[in-house]
């Protein structure tokens, strides 16, 4: 039996016979035409949906502005708080051509959905520029707190916001529908990162700079003076 | 070895290693464990270009720059190209068409890869995603990728040596002559 030898491989030993080039020219064409073919169909079935209705978001620069940048985001996200600078910088570069519509994407730990409920809340009482640029400044000092929220009734302090009312609110099943909605945009944008914005028909997840921004903002400007 | 009345036989005591030697080297050269690294590779990279060509480039984009690794320019070019070559190389892997060749791009490829995330590693960069299969990675740890991406290579790399594939369209257009 240890001396039985084994049967050769037949793959390894015998030298394959050629094949025809045409036959393999033939089916590589037509496997690249099943495969591009396959890759429009889940392009097309993918498609970003329209935002739907965007009236509650909360605005910042001028409501009449005719481009709207979405800006897709979390406050836990510690990228999105290194962007705020540039968002401000957009605003400032564009006067009355733009402005920021903000959409809470909570990604990560429980804490997220938590501080876009505050955030949320703080829209209810008209503050959310205000709470949000205290959030996202404050990112460090609240994200990795199990129980930030005293520091956030703080912030909301400081916003000029009524702490109880904003105590009451994060309970809010109403809210947390809100929050649902939203996340329900952003799938249906298929957004995966954060931060993502939305500018016109482009989309620019986690800018570096302001000249992304300005990029795309003077092709959407241009279009729409084109349209 | 001893010759015994012009016949040869075999040294006992090295008998059992070349034995050992040649079950495993049929082992690893049997047509279906070609076949199984044909469907386990090629099925991984035909699922994690699908997940990024179905979804805006832009996205994919945004995975390329957090590796911090290519200059700004190539950022785009590989984040609309990439998902094509894993399709591609994936797809004629699996069915065994320009097996060795497609082989060969997906190596390069996991190459690429593996080097990539030791640099993420070297770097202790934060990826928030991969990009590998979209927002569907079910691997988010660099330490895991990297696991993941040599298994690949592994699985890869006996479709290198081989000429000839069981159950592929290359034996079918053989057959066919």
């Amino acid at each position: 039996m240890a001396n039985e030898p084994l049967p050769p491989d037949p793959e390894q030993i015998v030298p394959a016979p050629p094949t025809s080039r045409t036959t393999l020219i033939g089916l590589a064409v037509a496997l690249v035409v099943v495969l591009v073919g396959f890759v429009l169909v889940i392009k097309w079935m993918n498609r970003p949906a329209s935002l739907g209705d965007t009236s509650s978001l909360p605005v910042l620069g001028e409501p009449n502005a005719p481009l709207t940048i979405y800006e897709y985001a979390s406050f836990t996200c510690e990228r999105c708080a290194q962007v705020r600078p540039m968002v401000k910088e957009v605003l400032s570069r564009y006067p009355g051509q733009v402005k920021v519509a903000f959409i809470h994407l909570p990604q990560g730990p429980p804490v997220a959905t938590q501080a876009a409920l505050a955030g949320l809340c703080a829209q209810e009482q008209g503050k959310f520029w205000e709470f949000a640029d205290l959030m996202f400044e404050r990112q460090a000092s609240w994200y990795r707190d199990p129980n930030p929220l005293p520091l956030w009734l703080t912030y909301a302090s400081q916003a000029g916001m009524d702490t109880n009312r904003l105590a009451q609110c994060l309970n809010s099943e109403q809210m947390a529908k809100t929050i649902q909605q939203q996340a329900m945009m952003a799938a249906g944008q298929v957004i995966q990162s954060t931060p993502t914005f939305l500018i016109g028909n482009s989309r620019l997840p986690q800018p570096r700079s302001v000249d992304d921004f300005v990029r795309l903002i003077d092709k959407e400007l241009a279009a729409q003076k084109k349209g | 070895m001893k010759d015994e009345g012009g016949g040869m036989k075999p040294d006992s005591s090295n008998a059992e290693p070349a034995r050992t030697k040649r079950e495993f080297s049929s082992f690893v050269h049997h047509p279906s464990l070609s076949l199984l690294c044909r469907v386990l590779v090629g099925g991984t990279f035909i699922v994690a270009a699908t997940m990024k060509l179905m979804v805006p480039s832009e996205n994919f984009e945004a995975a390329v720059r957090a590796f911090q690794l290519v200059p700004e320019s190539w950022e785009w070019p590989i984040a609309l190209v990439l998902p094509w070559i894993e399709l591609f190389a994936g797809a004629f892997c699996l069915v065994g068409l320009y097996t060795r060749w497609s082989a060969a791009v997906i190596a390069g490829m996991l190459v690429g890869f593996v080097g990539a995330l030791i640099w993420v590693q070297w770097k202790g960069l934060d990826l928030q995603t991969c990009g590998c299969f979209g927002r569907w990675d079910f691997v988010k740890t660099p330490g895991g990728l990297l696991v993941r991406d040599l298994v690949l290579l592994a699985l890869t790399l006996p479709l290198l040596r081989r000429q000839r594939f069981w159950c592929s369209l290359e034996e079918y257009a053989r057959a066919k002559q």
